[in-house]
């Protein structure tokens, strides 16, 4: 998610694989359909097409650009690799992933 | 609290920010585009001094990148105060302060502890007002950062 910090400086934007991430006040695609924007005021991550980088990167790349630190862990929204995984899978059919390693599971991180 | 940085924003550029130096020493280490910042800073422009920097924060990867990441989450809690968004500037003080107090008393040729306690004194009051316990915020208490003289390097 991203918090009410955000200044909207677009960075995250174009980092996510997933195209998870839209400009306040634009309408979201999912699934082939247009949606209302989740958020009018800043950027929003729509969490449906949201994989926390799983299956892409070792860490959400939004969030790895970010120079407010505004682009954070939904903590009411709480999701395993498996499930983050799954849904890599489903929003890229045509690609073939390899199973998950630490260069793409932030999960896989040693402490 | 006038809207200075929020203007500045609007019109994305100054062109009158490049053609005075204020300081009466510059570091020979001072990046340009770090200075440049410095001044928008000053000048309470500071989505324009965010913005400086981060271009800055985008290409460092050595010990200063924390440094212009805490100088940045500094002018985006100012940007927000200005913006009477008193929860995003608390947050962003915070961050920035963890950040700054890591490069006490100079770094870059900042005065750093002199900013960092202005932040402290801003953050104070931007939780009074997020709590409704301020109404108005007092513009003078916002810092202006510093230049420290090489003897105190």
């Amino acid at each position: 998610m991203i918090t009410e910090e955000c200044i909207n400086c677009g960075a995250c934007e174009p980092e996510c694989p997933n195209t998870a991430i839209y400009a306040g006040g634009v309408q979201f695609e999912y699934g082939g359909q247009m949606y209302e924007p989740i958020s009018n005021d800043f950027y929003y991550i729509v969490p449906e097409k949201c994989t926390e980088c799983v299956g892409h990167f070792d860490q959400e790349q939004c969030a790895a650009v970010c120079p407010v630190d505004c682009c954070v862990p939904d903590p009411n929204r709480v999701e395993s690799e498996e499930e983050l995984f799954e849904r890599a899978k489903i929003l890229h059919p045509d690609r073939e992933f390899q199973d998950l390693t630490v260069a793409t599971s932030r999960f896989r991180k040693t402490a | 609290m006038s809207p200075r940085g929020v203007t500045g924003a609007a019109n994305g550029t100054d062109q009158n920010l490049a053609i005075s130096l204020p300081f009466s020493y510059v570091p020979p280490e001072m990046d340009d585009h770090f200075q440049r910042g410095i001044e928008e800073f000053n000048r309470q422009f500071f989505f324009e001094a965010h913005d400086t920097w981060e271009e800055l924060w985008m290409e460092t990867t050595g010990t200063h990148r924390l440094f212009y990441q805490g100088m940045i989450q500094t002018a985006v809690g100012f940007y927000h105060l200005s913006n009477r968004n008193y929860k995003g500037a608390c947050s962003q003080f915070g961050k920035a302060l963890a950040k700054l107090e890591q490069y006490l008393p100079v770094c870059q040729g900042v005065d750093t502890r002199n900013l960092a306690n202005g932040v402290r004194e801003c953050r104070f009051d931007a939780e009074l007002l997020r709590d409704g316990k301020l109404t108005a915020f007092d513009e003078r208490k916002i810092p202006r950062i510093r230049i420290s003289p090489p003897e105190n390097y």
